[in-house]
């Protein structure tokens, strides 16, 4: 009975660990909440936070349909094995290749380890890691789209990169038998090119087929169009940095009966080192920023996320005084790859691509440099520059920006991507939500008939500005 | 390239002690953490520097 107990705590420690760690990882989609709808002009607050709640919802119940499953059955296709599905029997498949169609196979929607199951602990709350992680990649894209998409049609992006995309390339490269690890050595802890990478390049695709918003460049320059409210996109950026500590946090793998905490690759690493590092990384990313861009607090505060993202990847690897230069540079690069992407008329809003597309690739194929040579099991390659940047390549290119551009093409051409010019003027707040965030400000007062008062006078109700 | 202080899968796996890269090589740690504190007064320094009036 005592061997029992121990045994089960064991169990409960990574069921905890886990879910505490995914509960945190939600202060991401809190801070994306705040800081788009600080981004927003008044007219768009409310559309752009009713976006942000319904990626929850979207991204959330497409991994668990759909997401999951992809993640489990993909790892070896199409280089090292086939798609394991409820199609395929055990029989005749290798021990390995059994243990994985296992895994598929309990990934499925109905499936029991899915289900409040005393035999399974984990299964659920793995489940319940990733879909946060899925969601982070629809949450990096919207904030760059807002202002004129239209609400269906971001859904449908969302969906397609959070359930599908991604996941595809986290089970290539972030996963203990992806190809992307045993051909090629790819080494991607914090998953800068397997999360990052890939949606900040879908959302460059989709930008350039988007376009930029009414009034963004006009006569061929650019006209900036500056957020409502700079201290609510602060708060929210602070409390994506609290998730993201959640977030590096479920990247080590905790189970029952280890005798140390590892990677997803079955690699040695510490959470403790995972702390230090991520808030060292923060710092010098804010540094990176400030002196880059002179002190344009939009930049400093994206800052601190380009460290953390850029050095993500190695973070397991990295010895806390080379995170620091590392995390510097890639929050000092991090303005001028915005600068670039503006010169050719992408209007990225909050710098999604900047921040998440550039900053993952560049801290992908960093570790090709400052952690190359190490071996992550038997027969496996070591980690080397060309590997990192094959892999990364492959997630931000193939994954990324070409199913963002085709996609987004297919949905322009069906009408089905851009509000009207009118509904852009008039803003998106009435037209998906019905309310502005602000009723206040352009409220009047319009006589109500059938309100009595005590004075015989017409009584009045505040109404919208805007409404007749 | 290969600043792993590791030999292989198997050393790696099984390691006791330090992992992280550049284990063996102090001197290359110590430069970081010069250039680590050269970016902490960079930015007092530009803190004084940078004024937008």
């Amino acid at each position: 009975m005592e061997d029992e107990a121990v045994a089960f705590l064991g169990v409960f420690v990574s069921e905890q660990f886990y879910y505490w760690a995914s509960v945190v990882m939600l202060m991401i989609h809190v801070g994306f909440l705040a800081y788009e709808g600080g981004v927003a002009r008044t007219k768009n607050v409310m559309a752009t936070m009713t976006k942000n709640l319904l990626t929850v919802a979207s991204v959330g119940l497409g991994f668990f349909l759909v997401g999951f499953w992809v993640y489990n059955a993909f790892p070896l296709w199409p280089v090292a094995g086939p798609i394991f599905g409820p199609w395929m029997s055990p029989e005749g498949l290798s021990e390995d290749n059994g243990t994985l169609l296992g895994l598929a196979n309990a990934a499925l929607p109905w499936a029991e380890a899915l289900g409040p199951n005393v035999s399974d602990h984990l299964t659920p709350v793995f489940m319940f890691a990733f879909a946060l992680f899925a969601m982070t990649t629809g949450s990096i894209m919207s904030g760059a789209v807002i202002e004129r998409i239209k609400m269906g049609g971001f859904l449908i992006l969302a969906l397609v990169l959070g359930s599908v995309l991604w996941v595809i390339a986290a089970a290539w490269g972030w996963h203990y038998t992806g190809w992307f690890t045993t051909k090629l050595g790819y080494h991607d802890f914090g998953c800068s090119s397997v999360v990052h990478g890939v949606a900040g390049f879908f959302t460059l695709g989709v930008l350039i087929i988007l376009g930029p918003r009414i009034g963004r460049w006009v006569d061929g320059k650019s006209i900036p169009i500056l957020p409502h409210n700079l201290p609510l996109t602060l708060i929210g950026l602070m409390c994506i940095y609290v998730g993201f500590f959640g977030f590096l946090a479920a990247c080590a793998i905790m189970l029952p009966e280890q005798t140390g905490v590892i990677t997803i690759y079955g690699t040695p690493m510490t959470l403790a080192s995972i702390g230090c590092n991520t808030f060292l990384a923060l710092s010098a990313g804010f540094v990176g920023a400030y002196v880059a861009s002179k002190g344009d607090p939009f930049f400093t505060m994206s800052g601190g996320l380009a460290g953390i993202i850029t050095s993500a990847a190695g973070m397991d690897l990295y010895a806390p005084v080379l995170v620091i230069p590392i995390a510097f540079f890639g929050a000092w690069m991090m303005p001028k790859f915005a600068k670039l992407i503006e010169k050719f008329k992408v209007d990225d809003v909050v710098g999604a691509v900047a921040v998440h597309g550039c900053c993952g690739f560049l801290g992908t194929i960093l570790v090709g440099i400052f952690a190359a040579g190490y071996v992550q099991g038997e027969g496996y390659p070591p980690i080397t520059f060309h590997g990192q940047l094959i892999c990364s390549l492959i997630c931000c290119v193939i994954l990324g920006f070409l199913p963002g551009l085709g996609l987004s093409w297919v949905l322009s051409k069906c009408g089905a991507l851009r509000v009207s010019k009118e509904e852009e003027i008039e803003g998106l707040d009435l037209l998906d939500c019905g309310i502005g965030a602000y009723p206040e400000t352009g409220a009047i007062k319009v006589p109500d008939p059938e309100l009595p008062t005590p004075a015989g006078a017409p009584a009045t109700v505040t109404k919208l500005a805007t409404e007749s | 390239m290969n600043v792993s202080p590791f030999k292989g899968a198997e050393d790696f796996i099984n390691a006791k002690g330090a992992i992280y890269s550049f284990a063996d090589s102090p001197g290359f740690l110590y430069a970081m953490t010069i250039l680590s504190a050269a970016i902490m007064v960079y930015l007092v320094v530009k803190a004084y520097l940078i004024k937008h009036s």
